[in-house]
């Protein structure tokens, strides 16, 4: 039998196998992960397997499963919620909040990113990086300042007429503030660094967010947030402390005295326009060696990103004040589309290809999308011609 | 479905005996889809390992929606997306790894559909990554338009777009290196 002919067919019966050495070790250490979990957690306690039976799709919809679930929730005795809802409340009328923010992908042991966060309502946020980078975000003034205190420099920048809604770090406090008055589940207690926590689980269409706040003071002392459509990717809360007294001079926008300006950006959302995206893809092709597209667009891996690039030696040159102004100008542009109207590929594709798509996305009341090509070309192409 | 349920009440408890069985039912799949996105079995292997330790930290507070074959599923194609986003799982070509097995009996078979299966995954390797997921996903992972078309964040007509186009795509590919 030939592939090509019952293609379908040969790959439903595809057959790949380990060596059964490497398959040894694999299961070796899977197993290794889940006893270093279990080592840590305590006894459970009172097994839900039903419950676990119960709560499956399938199960939801057959009329029988539905009596019998009812049953059950009439002789379970619902925990109280009273501890979850006063730190929901607590939350809700919180001025200011420090906290540790982390980001794991699960995806190799250090893919991690720890940043201090303070925020002060209505909406100035101070965040510093492992590495020392500190920024402080002025949501209402609409300004930015970086400082990078090991090289005592600082960049600038403004901006304004912002959309609404993106999701930024801002947006992630606004949730936190805006927790349902009850949780979906309360949990089996767990010891967190040696405090015994109470669990409180709230599930939304995307996200799943788990509280654990310590059954001695009833504080919150960590929040998880997890992604169903991302398995492995986490953002945890730590450390987290409401209504701390901050002083003024953290969230001050002059840079300290003696640090010198790299840069000073700015832009106006309601003025950018295409030709800012295509004048950022243009400098990164420039700036690299290999004159390619860059591997992350946005997010909190960007930096990370440049970072790595930058130590591997594959800029051509340093940046200049004019690639950190073309740099911030593409992104806002990027913040005025809704996340689901764009889509990128470009990632390490090289320059040149008039047919190779690297980023599309669909102007605020177009019927067609604008399709940017990896020569820079732009071309209008119709929802069904979309590149696939 | 009702072995599986057991099977994650029995490793949300931290039972490795559940896990080493979830391991051992849905490991040969996954690998397989993993070999087909990225065209070589040492990231595969590395992808599925990755997918499997995140899994068994999960731990009790694993929540599933969906099946655990679409869970894990899910977690393995991320895992190939973020690397190749990343360059580190980079479509690559299966000669520079070890021929993948296969289940036949006979040295000369296993030859032949290692040949097959090696000149499948060079021309997956040669088609659009949606379109690859889409085919490899549905064929081999066995997954639903609806499944797929979430997992893309795209419309179900697109996924099933996607799939048809990936395979025309594929039978040209084939069929032109037969033909040279």
């Amino acid at each position: 039998m030939k592939p090509a002919d019952h293609i379908e067919q040969f790959l439903e019966n595809m057959i790949v196998t380990s060596d059964p050495d490497r398959n040894s070790r694999m299961l070796a250490a899977v197993l290794q992960a889940q006893a270093e979990v279990n080592e840590k957690r305590p006894e459970r306690k009172n097994p839900e397997l039903w419950r676990t039976i119960m709560q499956s799709e399938t199960f939801r919809i057959s009329a029988a499963a539905v009596i019998v679930a009812a049953v059950l929730v009439s002789l379970t005795v619902l925990p109280t919620q009273s501890a979850y809802a006063n730190i929901a409340d607590q939350l809700r009328q919180a001025r200011t909040f420090t906290f540790t923010w982390i980001k794991q992908t699960n995806l190799q042991p250090n893919d991690r990113i720890a940043v201090q966060v303070a925020y002060k309502a209505p909406g100035i946020i101070r965040t510093t990086t492992p590495d020392g980078l500190i920024g402080i975000n002025d949501t209402a003034q609409g300004r930015m300042l970086i400082l990078v205190p090991k090289e005592q420099a600082y960049m600038s920048a403004d901006y304004k007429n912002m959309p609404k809604n993106q999701p930024d770090l801002t947006e992630y406090i606004r949730q936190l503030q805006n927790l349902p008055a009850e949780a979906d589940e309360k949990l089996a207690p767990k010891e967190i660094n040696g405090v015994k926590a109470e669990g409180y689980r709230i599930i939304k269409k995307d996200t799943i967010m788990t509280l654990w706040i310590d059954a001695g003071t009833q504080k919150l002392i960590q929040f998880e947030q997890e992604f169903p459509s991302s398995p492995g990717m986490n953002f945890i809360l730590q450390d987290i402390r409401l209504d701390v007294a901050l002083d003024d001079s953290l969230f001050s926008l002059t840079p300290p005295p003696g640090y010198k300006e790299v840069a000073n950006v700015s832009a106006d959302a309601a003025e950018v326009t295409e030709a800012d995206l295509i004048a950022y893809f243009k400098m990164w092709i420039d700036v690299t060696k290999d004159n390619t597209f860059p591997p992350v667009f946005v997010g909190p891996e960007f930096r990370k990103v440049v970072m790595e690039l930058e130590e591997q030696g594959k800029f051509a040159r340093p940046w200049t004040q004019e690639d950190r102004q073309v740099l911030f100008k593409g992104g806002i542009f990027l913040r005025t589309i809704p996340e689901e109207d764009w889509r990128y590929t470009g990632q390490n594709v090289p320059f040149g290809d008039p047919e190779r798509p690297v980023f599309w996305y669909r102007p605020a009341g177009s019927k067609v999308y604008r399709v940017i090509y990896a020569d820079l070309s732009v071309r209008e192409v119709t929802p069904e011609n979309l590149p696939q | 479905m009702l072995e599986d349920m057991i099977l994650i009440w029995k490793f949300k408890q931290g039972s490795a005996d559940a896990l080493r069985t979830i391991y051992e039912k849905y490991r040969d799949v996954l690998l397989a889809i993993a070999t087909a996105l990225c065209n070589d079995i040492h990231t595969a292997e590395d992808a599925v390992q990755d997918c499997f330790i995140s899994f068994a930290r999960s731990g009790d507070r694993l929540k599933l929606k969906g099946s655990l074959k679409t869970y894990l599923t899910t977690s393995v194609v991320n895992r190939i997306r973020d690397g190749q986003r990343r360059s580190r799982y980079l479509p690559g070509r299966l000669e520079n790894a070890d021929p993948p097995a296969s289940a036949c009996e006979t040295p000369d078979a296993l030859a032949i559909a290692n040949e097959q299966v090696q000149r499948v995954s060079n021309a997956l390797a040669g088609i659009d990554p949606q379109e690859r997921e889409a085919v490899v996903l549905r064929t081999r992972g066995g997954m639903t338009y609806k499944d797929i078309a979430y997992m893309q964040n795209v419309s179900i007509p697109t996924v099933h777009r996607r799939y048809r186009s990936g395979l025309d795509k594929l039978r040209v590919l084939l069929n032109g290196e037969a033909d040279q």
